[in-house]
């Protein structure tokens, strides 16, 4: 596994930390544990799938999708982020 | 490679106010979609690692900008307007991620106390690790 560069260097976990351990986690089955320990993973997983239907299929358009599901993605990580770290 | 130009390529039709005999532009693809795209998925991707993120999310947005701009300057010329616009806004994404993610570093190193009390605390956390051992 890539570690995490900002770990590394500063110590603090990142907004991306768990992705590697999610993916793995979902390769194995995991998807409870997976969702656990990085909550987008799921959209990222879709965001890209369809960037790959985007590079494949050319005839549909894929746009407005990515972009929903980027924004969505965004939005999830941080609020991730900030429930990870402050626990309400 | 980018000032280069050969003639024989579409895209540089435009210069010689080329068409094809109907009055209409051939239409061409905008010359950095693809490029800034993956710019994009690099940057929301590599967040993790602030410094990455952002010089990619910065080449990749200035692509996108600079099609788009492309694409403003002559609309019947080019196709593939919405993949920039798409890797524009996967661009801006990834970088707003790593600004956050290098602001929030910043910080919690301010909290600790400063770049020296900073970098005790890891001297401490290393000797804790070998005495571990």
């Amino acid at each position: 596994m890539i570690p995490c560069v900002n770990k590394k260097l500063f110590g603090v976990e990142c907004m991306g930390c768990g992705t590697q351990r999610a993916v793995y986690m979902v390769s194995q089955g995991n998807f409870v544990d997976a969702f656990k320990m990085f909550p987008a993973i799921y959209t990222t997983i879709l965001l890209f799938v369809f960037i790959f239907l985007h590079f494949v299929d050319k005839k549909r358009k894929y746009h407005k999708i990515i972009i929903f599901l980027a924004i969505l993605n965004a939005v999830i990580m941080v609020f991730a982020y900030i429930y990870k770290h402050y626990k309400f | 490679m980018e000032n280069y130009q050969n003639p024989n390529e579409p895209q540089n039709y435009q210069n010689s106010n080329f068409n094809n005999g109907n009055g209409n532009f051939i239409a061409t693809k905008l010359p950095n979609t693809t490029v800034s795209l993956v710019l994009g998925i690099i940057s929301i991707v590599c967040c993790c690692s602030g410094i990455i993120g952002i010089v990619c999310g910065i080449i990749g947005l200035m692509l996108a900008n600079k099609d788009i701009k492309l694409y403003k300057s002559n609309p019947q010329q080019y196709t593939g307007v919405e993949t920039t616009n798409t890797a524009r806004i996967l661009n801006i994404i990834g970088l707003v991620i790593s600004v956050l993610s290098i602001i929030y570093s910043i910080w919690s190193i301010i909290q600790i106390g400063g770049w020296d009390a900073y970098m005790m605390q890891i001297q401490q956390a290393m000797e804790m690790a070998q005495q571990n051992q």
